[in-house]
């Protein structure tokens, strides 16, 4: 067991991604693409973690699968739903609390789980465990169940694929063209490219991980953002372009989240696999819940609720400290003064006079620029500790 | 394998634009390889 991270300037990922597009992509088809994947996944974690590491995480993965099925087909769904949810979220806070694993004598889960990104793996978790809970699907087998936990190119840093769209896309992907090969091999090396040339270029040019004295974090904090950007767009293209060659979908990350005139917009373009699993298992069954509760009447306020206990648990799904719960605090904030401005705006001037306010150029770049700042504040949580 | 002559000589767009493309791809691959062992993890992979 190495107990490092998964490192794209490091052979193991790339023998991955040759494996998997000699084997998976091209000759492949239906049930063997299935089989071959895992393999290729499987293979992976026993180069990155050895046999004993990826043992460990297999037989996780498998504890996953039996505990999903008995979800889906027991008469008490909810009952194996909530010991299978304990016992990953017992992992999850194992994988954020370091201190706590060592003093309970756990402190080897950790580097394992550091390794496999959990907290990415923990979100597929719950995406699976719900849809068994809610029936919409049948108990995966096995092999699907290692697909769609342990995808080797979605493990680093996501993209959070829903359960939905991995049960739903075709066994047998589209023929490969000659133009979707190139297409896909340009997103990955644009990515590597961003990742390793234009990001490493602001970093080493302009941040010192606000370090520097004066009125520089205020430059830093900017920088920051548009490093954060580059860097994490890299490993969603890098990931998007190897899904696209493999036949393996891999959903879209960012769309120019710079260009979001609202923080709302901002959450549609940014990190949008995560913003859609918090949509889909936090936001809307906490506002839904509580609209029930209130008949339908204080849809701000049950909006207002679901933002900030949605956001509070995104704060704390970086990492268990007051910091995060402030960025928690901070994002919850700006969405839902948003949501109130929009009532607001839409009593005032009413839908034509709406229309006229958000056309004006003026009042865009405004929205675009307090939208950015407000974003790149957040992002002084990361770094200062309260 | 009858795909791979596909992939290396696709059909939808002149020679010349895909050995332009396709240089490109090499030149970014290229400037990544160079800076390659200076670079630190993914920031959130911190997460």
């Amino acid at each position: 067991m190495t107990g490092d991270l998964i490192d794209l300037t490091k052979a193991p990922f790339w023998l991955a991604f040759a494996a998997a597009v000699l084997l998976v992509a091209p000759m492949a088809r239906g049930q063997s693409r299935s089989w071959l994947f895992a393999l290729v996944n499987v293979g992976f974690l026993t180069v990155l973690l050895g046999p004993r590491g990826a043992a460990a995480i297999v037989a996780g993965a498998t504890a996953v699968w039996l505990l999903a099925g008995l979800t889906r087909r027991s008469q008490h769904p909810l009952r194996w739903a909530l010991v299978a949810g304990a016992l990953c979220t017992l992992l999850f806070l194992l994988h954020k609390l370091p201190a706590v694993a060592r003093a309970g004598e756990l402190g080897r889960v950790n580097p394992l789980l550091s390794v496999i990104g959990y907290s990415y793996v923990f979100l597929r978790t719950i995406e699976l465990l719900r849809a068994m809970y809610e029936r919409r699907h049948e108990a995966p087998e096995l092999v699907a169940t290692l697909n769609y936990l342990l995808p080797f190119h979605m493990l680093a840093a996501g993209p959070i694929q829903s359960y939905d769209e991995f049960a739903t896309q075709p066994n047998e992907p589209r023929p490969l063209t000659g133009l979707a090969v190139l297409e896909a091999v340009e997103r990955i090396a644009f990515g590597v490219f961003k990742k390793f040339v234009v990001a490493y270029g602001i970093q080493k040019l302009f941040l010192t991980d606000f370090t520097a004295g004066g009125v520089y974090w205020l430059f830093e904090a900017q920088m920051f953002f548009i490093w954060l950007y580059l860097d994490f767009s890299a490993y969603s293209d890098i990931a998007v372009g190897i899904g696209k060659l493999l036949g393996v979908h891999t959903p879209e990350n960012f769309n120019r989240p710079y260009f979001a005139r609202n923080i709302v917009v901002f959450w549609e373009r940014w990190h949008i696999s995560l913003s859609l699993w918090i949509r889909r298992n936090l936001f809307f069954p906490i506002q839904v819940a509580l609209l029930r509760r209130t008949g339908g009447t204080h849809q701000m306020l049950c909006g207002a609720v679901g933002f900030a206990v949605s956001f509070l648990l995104c704060g704390l799904w970086h990492g268990i400290a007051w910091n995060f719960v402030v960025w928690g605090v901070m994002h919850a904030s700006g969405l839902i003064t948003v949501n109130a401005y929009r009532k607001y705006l839409g009593e005032r001037l009413g839908s034509k006079g709406v229309k006229a306010y958000l056309a004006n150029p003026y009042i865009k770049a405004l929205s675009m620029f307090i939208t950015f700042e407000w974003v790149a504040m957040s992002h002084l949580t990361f770094f200062y500790r309260f | 394998m009858t795909g791979l002559r596909d992939w290396l000589v696709p059909a939808e767009m002149p020679a010349w634009r895909y050995a332009l493309r396709l240089t490109v791809v090499v030149a970014e691959l290229l400037a990544a390889y160079c800076l390659a062992g200076q670079n630190s993890p993914f920031f959130y992979q911190a997460f």
